[in-house]
């Protein structure tokens, strides 16, 4: 093979949303299959799951080969990739009759309540009748073809990627129509008689045919797109559509003729028996596949200690840069790894696994150390006084923090940022060395009280394995310890623990049950906001006050923290006759302070009424405030991993500095112009979690919820409008060299020199 | 061994029934019992939108875009193309492919630099996030086989800064005279809205279905 054909069969391009989607089918067939093979072996024989996973990969070959690569070069290979779309993979897809195998495969919760109550919905049902009656079907796909066909139609799919988007899916969809009468896809019974497939496929026959003589014979060529392409040898435009007709009328032809033949001498052959099906070692191998695959159990009781490690270290080089290196954030360890990076990660971690931050805390390897110290001595046996055991001080703690970062540029002073790390040990190192347990992590630290906020949307949390193994327990390790090992100094109690709140992840229980009963699980994230129950040492949302506060900071402290740095605030801030603190003080007031309490109030003063049971107006508040926590991640998500991808490479020319090479400061970064639409992403799924948390929690305390809800809507509504706002407006780069949004709206390239 | 489906009006019932005695597939098939049920309309139902979903998976990715400029120049006969058409301020895909003037044979070897540049009159638009934090690219940017989908062609993907009027370059090898000029315009950046309108419109959407949801669940 020489270069360039070797170049042309390199042409391969996996999108990611579609691959995953194909993917999913192809999974979730096979997980339904599997099953079916102990209920309906019979039903569900090897050919139908081949004929699946045929058809999955001829779209896959449709769009991702060179078929795609080319089709804007050459009719004849897109009409290649269009014959796959509508002659090929339609009849596999539905020869594998998949419906019941994926139904089956997907999660039984999801088909039942997700699902469910549309597929027994009478108007789509009617609907789904009608797209699927033969004549339609004929109709549809014969006007699909023609008029896709049509030069106006197909130039306009050339030029513009989502009109080629709906062309595909017109052509896949109405092929799927029409292949429908033709397979009858199990459970679906004939309408018409079997033998009207026979005319059916001819005149679908008929129609191809004289669209691909007419591409043929044509003696100019149809699409402009095609007269301007560069033409390969002597392979002119006009002999690509003559190719082009060919493939239609020849191969078109074949795939309806075919199944003519095989009705007709179906309908002339006598009934017969549908012989026993063979038993295969397949499913058996396809069933050990499945249940072979299980995430790798990764130790992470013994990672702990190498990551505390790990960012003493970092921690450590940090403090020893912000004082001694250059006074300019992005040319400095500690302007660019933890308000960029660090902050970035750990908001990452936090949405796909936990509170992974917390467990490799460096200040409480720093605390252990200095606890191991002075605990003979007497310390580290006082109680946390009674009325801190609460989240009121971190309130404040965060909302001074936000005020600082802001009102005095924290981020942009490596000086102070190596201070704070250095008073964060001596504080944590302090505060456990006088009291007892982890009342640091608890009571003070508002990076803890952070990701204790953010993991309520994470997908994973320590919890029991098994109920049963606890209820039988009576030396309660988990929460007393042990002879080696402690136990929880959060004072959760597994059996009793519900959610990620107040977990630090430092997996003590994990290590401290005997029975091996702790261990970090998937949940379903946010699933926590809606429980009433009580949780171990928090006890019931509603009861919280203090948490509601932690989570409304947060929450509107997300909104506020990136308004800030974005140009038209920016601008306002410059109207005004005002100092950068004095704006920074009224803005956070306002956003920290005012509005959130404002719009609680109101919302709950307009949902009290309809309440199952009067409670005080702060019970209502701290029972539906603790929803928007979900929001409130999606806008921190979006806020920090702009910046981490925008500021990616950062990091790079500091280390090279730190370390006596010549920093090369013109780095590249990771950021894409899809990153945009990421971030609108996590603020979709932040907002839709507030919602649906804030409809379970209404519908759990009011007989008529649609009222309790709206208020608490309203302020989700609100908080996402203003995030979709703010993410599409031009930000600060913080960290990088480039900073100061100009009045265009477009950031100034900052040289090192400044 | 045959599968029977019980269906009580929702998915939630389906269940599959081991039977001892064996049933004619026609029998199923055809049974006027089956036949009539709510369930098979539903099965049709469900098996149409769940095929009706594989074709919103089937799409499309333009590559390479339209042709802007064809010249021959020296032994090549070089083809510019841009992406999205029309170009607008912000992302964009320029792709260059390269023949043998006289045999039409592709070129794969030299390497190839684009260059964007404005002409007077060209507009400073404020450009979505993130691309304004991106360094916009006005000095020769390098097209490879690596950017482009199809590896006949050299791609580059640029930030254009502005609207109205620019002059675009491609040299190959290193030649410093241009071996492609060609003057194009840039259209302004779409609206927020308007470029992002999936993502806005997908909470209204999922809030619509999940209310339907509700609605229909209320009713069973």
């Amino acid at each position: 093979m020489n270069s360039i054909a070797g170049a042309a069969f390199a042409s391969w391009r996996l999108e990611p949303g579609t691959f995953a989607a194909l993917f999913g089918f192809a999974f979730f067939y096979a997980r339904g299959w599997i099953r079916l093979q102990s209920r309906a072996a019979r039903r569900f024989p090897l050919p139908r799951l081949l004929c699946f996973f045929a058809g999955i990969a001829a779209l896959a070959l449709a769009l991702f080969s060179p078929l795609d690569a080319f089709a804007n070069f050459l009719l004849s290979i897109h009409m290649v990739q269009h014959l796959m779309l509508t002659m090929v993979a339609p009849p596999l897809l539905l020869l594998g009759a998949p419906f019941l195998p994926i139904l089956l495969g997907l999660p039984r919760r999801f088909v039942a309540d997700g699902l469910g109550p549309f597929l027994a919905w009478h108007p789509l049902k009617t609907l789904g009748h009608f797209l699927t009656n033969p004549i339609f079907a004929l109709l549809a796909f014969c006007l699909s073809n023609i008029l896709w066909h049509l030069p106006v139609a197909y130039e306009l799919a050339l030029r513009s990627t989502a009109w080629h988007r709906v062309e595909h899916m017109f052509f896949l969809g109405t092929a799927i129509l029409f292949w429908w009468h033709v397979i009858n896809p199990w459970p679906t019974h004939n309408r018409w008689p079997r033998w009207t497939v026979i005319p059916y496929l001819l005149l679908a026959d008929f129609q191809n045919t004289a669209l691909a003589a007419f591409f043929s014979f044509y003696d100019q060529v149809l699409y402009p797109t095609y007269a301007a392409a560069p033409r390969f040898g002597n392979f002119s435009a006009l002999n690509d559509q003559a190719a082009a007709g060919g493939i239609m009328w020849v191969p078109g032809s074949i795939a309806f003729l075919i199944p003519c033949a095989v009705v007709a001498i179906q309908f002339l052959s006598p009934k017969r028996t549908p012989a026993a099906v063979p038993s295969s070692a397949f499913p058996a191998f396809l069933r050990f596949l499945f249940q072979s695959f299980r995430l790798p159990r990764v130790p992470l009781t013994r990672l702990r200690r190498p990551l505390q490690f790990l960012l003493l270290g970092l921690a450590l080089l940090i403090i020893w840069d912000g004082f001694t290196g250059p006074q300019l954030s992005a040319m400095n360890a500690a302007g660019t790894l933890p308000w960029t990076h660090w902050r970035g990660l750990t908001v990452l971690a936090l949405l796909f696994v936990g509170n992974l931050f917390c467990m490799s805390c460096p200040f409480m390897l720093v605390r252990d150390g200095a606890r191991k110290i002075l605990s003979p001595f007497g310390f580290g046996k006082i109680p946390w006084p009674r009325f801190l055991r609460n989240k009121w001080l971190p309130v404040v703690l965060i909302a001074l923090y936000l005020w600082a970062y802001e009102g005095f540029s924290l981020w942009d002073r490596p000086w102070a940022t190596a201070a704070i790390i250095l008073g964060y040990f001596a504080a944590a190192s302090l505060v456990d060395s006088i009291f007892k347990g982890a009342s640091f992590c608890k009571y003070v630290c508002p990076i803890g009280q952070f990701h204790f906020m953010q993991s309520l949307v994470s997908p994973a949390e320590i919890r029991i394995r098994e109920p049963d193994v606890c209820a039988g327990c009576r030396t309660y390790d988990c929460i007393k310890g042990n002879a080696s090992q402690r136990g929880c100094e959060l004072q959760l109690f597994q059996p009793r623990k519900s959610g990620n709140m107040d977990c630090t992840f430092c997996l003590d229980c994990v290590s401290a049950c005997p029975h091996d009963n702790v261990a970090l699980q998937p949940v379903a994230p946010a699933a926590d906001l809606w429980k009433s129950t009580p949780r171990s040492s928090i006890g019931r949302w509603e009861s919280r006050p203090d948490l509601a506060a932690l989570v409304l900071v947060l929450t509107f402290g997300a909104f506020a923290n990136a308004a800030s740095m974005v140009a038209p605030v920016q601008d306002l801030a410059a109207s005004f006759d005002l100092s950068h603190l004095a704006f920074t003080t009224a803005f956070l007031g306002l956003f920290l302070l005012a509005l959130p309490l404002f719009a609680t109030v109101c919302a709950a003063a307009l949902a009290r009424p309809y309440e199952k049971s009067r409670v005080s107006l702060s019970r209502t508040i701290a029972a539906y405030a603790i929803a928007l926590a979900p929001v409130g991640s999606g806008m921190w998500l979006a806020h920090f991993v702009f910046h981490l991808f925008t500021a990616s490479h950062t990091p790079i020319p500091v280390f090279q500095r730190l370390f006596g090479l010549e920093p090369d400061w013109s780095i590249a970064s990771w950021s894409w112009p899809g990153l945009l639409g990421v971030e609108l992403l996590f603020l979709d799924a932040g907002f839709l979690l507030t919602l649906y948390a804030l409809w379970r929690i209404a519908r759990k305390r009011s007989p008529r919820p649609l009222f309790a809800f709206l208020p608490w809507a309203m302020i989700a509504i609100f908080l996402f409008a203003f995030g979709a706002w703010v993410v599409f407006q031009p930000m600060q780069m913080r960290g990088t060299l480039m900073s100061s949004a100009s009045q265009a709206g477009v950031p100034r390239l900052v040289t090192a020199a400044e | 061994m045959v599968a029977e489906m019980h269906a009580h009006g929702c998915l939630k019932s389906v269940k599959i029934k081991k039977t001892t005695k064996e049933q004619p597939m026609e029998k199923i098939k055809n049974g006027p019992s089956l036949a009539k049920s709510s369930a098979v309309r539903q099965r049709r139902f469900f098996g149409f939108a769940l095929l009706c979903f594989f074709a919103s998976a089937a799409v499309a990715f333009a590559d390479g875009g339209v042709v802007l400029a064809e010249q021959t120049s020296g032994p090549y006969h070089i083809t510019l193309f841009g992406s999205p058409s029309p170009l607008r301020a912000g992302a964009a895909d320029i792709s260059v492919f390269l023949q043998d003037a006289k045999t039409g044979e592709p070129i794969l070897d030299p390497s190839v630099t684009v260059q964007l540049q404005a002409t007077s009159g060209a507009a400073r638009d404020a450009w979505l996030p993130p691309c304004c934090s991106m360094k916009s690219d006005t000095r020769p940017v390098s097209a490879t086989h690596a950017n482009a989908q199809n590896k006949l062609l050299y791609a580059a993907n640029l930030l254009v800064a502005s609207s109205g009027p620019h002059e675009i370059q491609v040299r190959i090898g290193k030649e410093n005279t241009a071996a492609l000029r060609a003057k194009i315009n840039i259209e302004p950046p779409f609206p927020p809205v308007t470029a992002y309108w999936a993502y806005l419109a997908f909470p209204p959407l999922a809030i619509a279905g999940f209310a339907l949801n509700q609605r229909l669940r209320r009713r069973r």
